[in-house]
């Protein structure tokens, strides 16, 4: 399965200011394979999480294409690109973001239950959440976890559906050294595992686990190595 | 159980917080809403029943009356008191063009002594002639007044033997008729003869400020039925002007004292209720908005997860709904037992007649308060689900940070 951004770009109109657009991303293209971890770095506001969104089939592209597979994202109606980003393409979001009213186990549950309400995932939680070192923690309400292990729960739970695509924004942000190694040691293990891994980053930590490098820089993306 | 209305359950139990605040606002807004309907539906109601068991289009009693009673406490409410005028009057009436139907009323107060079972007004009415009172007697009794029968008004009590004693003549309570909400439910009423044997005892104790006449030789007011085709109020001033010493009364004028008393009550609770109904949309707007707002990271990490737009509409209108639903039920329960408790209360001090609606109007208020309180909630709720759905997901939870 392959996740591939074709001359991809997204402007906005800048917040306060009646003329002229900001452009976030320009003319973007990235092939995203199974098995390969890409990481794109860039300063804040640089457009990387833009285009993330664009690739997750949360943002639409003003121009250029996204293709799961054959399948062209912006071409489904929202109830269908909005299964499949459930089901193919776990997204790891900036900052914290478990939902309060839940348990850890019932956030790495809850995109299971959004389409499969039957199916019994709970198992399969409770070993990711071994897996990412916070297995003691299923039955915590997210407001007793530290940052970083709400970081590893929302791996978790962008993995819960074995999706082909993982896309962490930021997912090292504000973690001291050890959390972010650990993060980071995740996301490779997931694309060890065969999963296609886009991690982007304003952190160097990043480039020992990647296979490609990108920079982004004021909306245009360029390959380092 | 569907997922999305567990979701919104869930959500809700978790959040006790930001749900019991949620409740109880909808609480206020229900009870407003069921409570002040109920309150002007009760005061129209009672008026209703007033206006039916007059049940004449012009009243006629001596002029005197007009300045020593309140006619309108003694023919409306109840209040015990009594005038009297020649019984011929009541030819002089029927002679005037446009009187269709005639008939007289004879009046008289008991006393509290030992003399009477209770302090009442005593209406007699000619069972011959009489329009008035017979139609709605005739809804819980069917037979004929004998003498010495009276009906009781609903408030009246009496024991096990169902004998009333005034001025020490024993009457038999024959039927007691339902509740019409105002002072009417404390008075009784008798055929004229039995009234006539009352005024007479009354006189022979010397409990009755009149005493030089035959009591079956006076009435105290004459109920008069207008002719199709005929102007009420013109009729009254043809009374007026050719029978003496009595004033003719349009009924619609008698009630309209009550009735404009009513009318500001009502335009006055009208008014409050259109602005706690204003406010409470207001206010649920902002809670909801801010509720939303306060939500819009969550709504976000929803969206990311993979929820779609109609998905995230049915949560948050589950929830909502929900919320509304049990704040709805709670509001109306508890201005229905406030109004159900204190109606007595209410209509004496609002000094109006007070009957609460039939069941099925109550179950059509009660329906109808919860459905605008689940809609209120649930569409605030989907715009401010829409409107969250629209925005771009990265940006609110990079705002969020």
């Amino acid at each position: 399965m392959k996740l591939l951004a074709d001359n991809i770009s997204k402007s906005f109109a800048r917040a306060g200011s009646q003329q002229k657009l900001f452009s976030a991303v320009q003319e973007a293209s990235l092939l995203l394979e199974a098995g390969r971890l890409i990481a794109v770095k860039g300063r804040s506001g640089s457009g990387k999480s833009t285009l993330l969104n664009m690739l997750g089939g949360l943002l639409k592209p003003d121009a250029g294409h996204v293709f799961f597979g054959e399948t062209e994202l912006y071409t489904l109606d929202d109830a269908a690109l909005s299964r499949l980003r459930n089901q193919k393409i776990g997204i790891i979001p900036q900052g914290h973001t478990a939902l309060r009213s839940l348990t850890v186990l019932e956030n790495v549950i809850l995109p299971v239950r959004l389409y499969e309400p039957e199916r019994d995932a709970a198992k399969q939680a409770q070993t990711l959440l071994q897996e990412v070192g916070i297995g003691e923690l299923a039955q915590a309400n997210p407001a007793e976890l530290s940052g970083g292990e709400l970081r590893r729960m929302a791996i978790a739970r962008a993995l819960i559906q074995n999706p082909p695509v993982l896309l962490a924004d930021e997912p090292t942000g504000d973690l001291d050294d050890e959390n972010t190694e650990l993060v980071l040691r995740l996301l490779r293990k997931a694309a060890d595992a065969g999963t296609a891994v886009l991690l982007v980053t304003h952190e160097s930590a990043a480039e020992p686990y990647a296979d490609e490098v990108y920079a982004m820089n004021a909306g245009k993306l360029q390959f380092v190595l | 159980m569907d997922f999305i209305v567990k979701f919104a359950l869930q959500n809700i139990s978790r959040r006790p917080g930001r749900s019991i605040a949620v409740l109880l606002f909808s609480v206020l807004f229900a009870a407003a809403i069921f409570g002040g309907t109920l309150l002007i539906g009760s005061m129209q109601q009672g008026l209703r029943v007033l206006n039916s068991r007059l049940g004449a289009d012009i009243v006629v009693v001596p002029a005197a009356a007009k300045t020593k009673f309140n006619v309108n406490s003694v023919l409306l409410q109840g209040t015990p008191g009594y005038f009297y005028m020649e019984r011929k009057v009541l030819d002089d009436v029927t002679g005037i063009e446009g009187v269709e139907k005639v008939s007289p009323q004879l009046f008289l107060a008991s006393m509290t002594a030992d003399c009477c079972s209770a302090s009442l007004q005593i209406v007699g009415f000619d069972p011959r002639s009489d329009f008035a009172i017979q139609p709605w007697i005739r809804e819980t009794y069917g037979g004929l007044l004998g003498d010495g029968d009276i009906v009781a008004g609903s408030n009246v009590r009496f024991t096990d033997t169902r004998m009333l004693k005034f001025y020490d003549v024993n009457c038999k309570v024959a039927a007691q008729l339902a509740k019409t909400g105002s002072a009417l439910d404390n008075a009784i009423y008798a055929n004229e003869d039995t009234v006539k044997r009352l005024i007479a005892a009354s006189q022979k104790k010397g409990m009755n400020q009149y005493n030089s006449f035959d009591p079956a030789d006076v009435t105290s007011a004459v109920l008069v039925k207008v002719k199709d085709g005929y102007d009420i109020e013109k009729v009254a001033g043809e009374i007026n002007l050719h029978v003496r010493k009595v004033k003719a009364v349009a009924a619609k004028n008698l009630i309209s004292d009550v009735a404009s008393g009513l009318s500001g009550m009502s335009d006055m609770i009208g008014i409050c209720i259109g602005t706690i109904w204003i406010l409470c949309v207001l206010i649920m707007m902002i809670v909801f908005t801010m509720l939303m707002n306060e939500r819009t990271r969550e709504f976000a990490v929803l969206r990311v997860l993979g929820t779609s737009r109609s998905m995230l509409s049915r949560m948050v209108i589950s929830e909502a709904v929900l919320i509304n639903l049990a704040g709805g039920a709670v509001g109306i329960l508890l201005s229905f037992l406030f109004v159900m408790l204190f109606n007595t209360a209410i209509g004496n001090l609002l000094k109006v007649p007070f009957l609460m609606p039939s069941v099925s109007t109550i179950l059509l208020l009660a329906g109808a308060t919860l459905l605008i309180s689940i809609l209120a909630g649930g569409i605030i709720s989907a715009l401010s689900a829409k409107r969250i759905s629209n925005m771009d997901t990265s940006l609110i939870l990079r705002e969020g940070e």
